[in-house]
């Protein structure tokens, strides 16, 4: 009887545990199911740079952004789809922003690129420092030099979009003070197209972005509390 | 470069780093949004002379501010060693070069 009673006992610990375990669980699913900050958005950037000296300059840009942004501050849904075009007065106004390259072969080819940004009262400042390993998958280094275009393959783009995933997986949770471990936050080139020639740089890229970022309970209170 | 050559060359910026700084003022809408609520609830309780409320919400933003610090540092600590944030200004930096 008394076996019988320790068993029942045991049993009944071992449910309540297992429980206790699983409703922890869905709270940390649940709260991972459900961000309070969403960004979904389709983006299409294309940048032109002119060589100067030993390096191209950005001069011109083109952007454009579509999708949405959620926030359980208010419960809205904000549309996303801006578009900005940007043409730079001369090119020393691109020194921030530029791009070197090196052949490595005839078919192979890295380009660096290089930006900061400082500004007199930053949120944040940035820096890049980016070799794209590329092959040349139309022309070659001789046509180059000649004067010709070539068409460039990113080797490496995967490890920029997945640094590029972190990067602002960092920017926005410090923004809004959420914990980046409990963040996600993805980047992905869906396309892109690199040509270049002696005198010109052109790079256009299509990028899926999705974010989502939990605030620290105790702010989303206080904000809420408004 | 002059003054006013300067200025308009920090206002491209904004738009020329176009996928890192595009990105970055959607969501800044968003946590700016947040941060001026919490100034407006430091305003608004000066002005209905609730020191309390102003101390309990800074004391908020303040405790929060620290436990994201401390979580941040923890993450870019272990985390992809081409992305780096320093501190002391501020500034994150992405760079598959820094440890070659």
């Amino acid at each position: 009887m008394a076996s019988k009673i320790k068993l029942y006992i045991l049993v009944s610990l071992t449910i309540t545990m297992a429980s206790c375990n699983n409703k922890t669980e869905n709270a940390d699913n649940q709260s991972y199911r459900n961000p309070d900050i969403t960004m979904n958005l389709a983006l299409e950037s294309e940048e032109y740079f002119k060589f100067k000296g030993s390096k191209y300059y950005v001069y011109k840009t083109r952007s454009k952004s579509t999708g949405n942004m959620s926030t359980t501050l208010n419960s809205e849904v904000s549309k996303i789809n801006e578009s900005d075009s940007t043409d730079l007065p001369d090119i020393e106004a691109g020194e921030y922003r530029n791009i070197e390259i090196d052949f490595i072969d005839n078919n192979h080819v890295n380009f660096k690129l290089t930006s900061f940004s400082v500004e007199s009262d930053p949120d944040y400042n940035l820096k890049e420092n980016w070799v794209f390993k590329c092959e040349i998958v139309e022309g070659s280094k001789s046509v180059f030099y000649n004067n010709g275009d070539i068409t460039l393959k990113c080797l490496n783009c995967d490890e920029y979009d997945l640094s590029n995933s972190v990067l602002f997986k960092g920017i926005f949770s410090k923004m809004v003070n959420s914990d980046p471990e409990k963040s996600t936050s993805i980047l992905k080139t869906s396309k892109y197209q690199i040509v270049c020639n002696k005198k010109e740089f052109f790079w256009k890229t299509n990028y899926i972005y999705k974010g989502e970022f939990i605030l620290d309970p105790e702010l989303k209170e206080l904000y809420k509390a408004q | 470069m002059a003054a006013v050559g300067y200025k308009l060359k920090l206002n491209q910026m904004k738009y020329s780093i176009v996928v890192i700084l595009f990105l970055a003022p959607l969501i800044k809408k968003c946590s700016q949004e947040g941060a001026e609520q919490g100034v407006k609830i430091g305003r608004e309780a000066l002005e209905n002379g609730s020191k309390t409320i102003v101390h309990n919400a800074d004391a908020i933003v303040a405790r929060v501010a620290a436990k994201s610090t401390q979580y941040f540092a923890r993450y870019f600590n272990k985390e992809n060693q081409n992305v780096s944030y320093i501190d002391s200004t501020n500034t994150f930096e992405i760079n598959n070069e820094r440890l070659k």
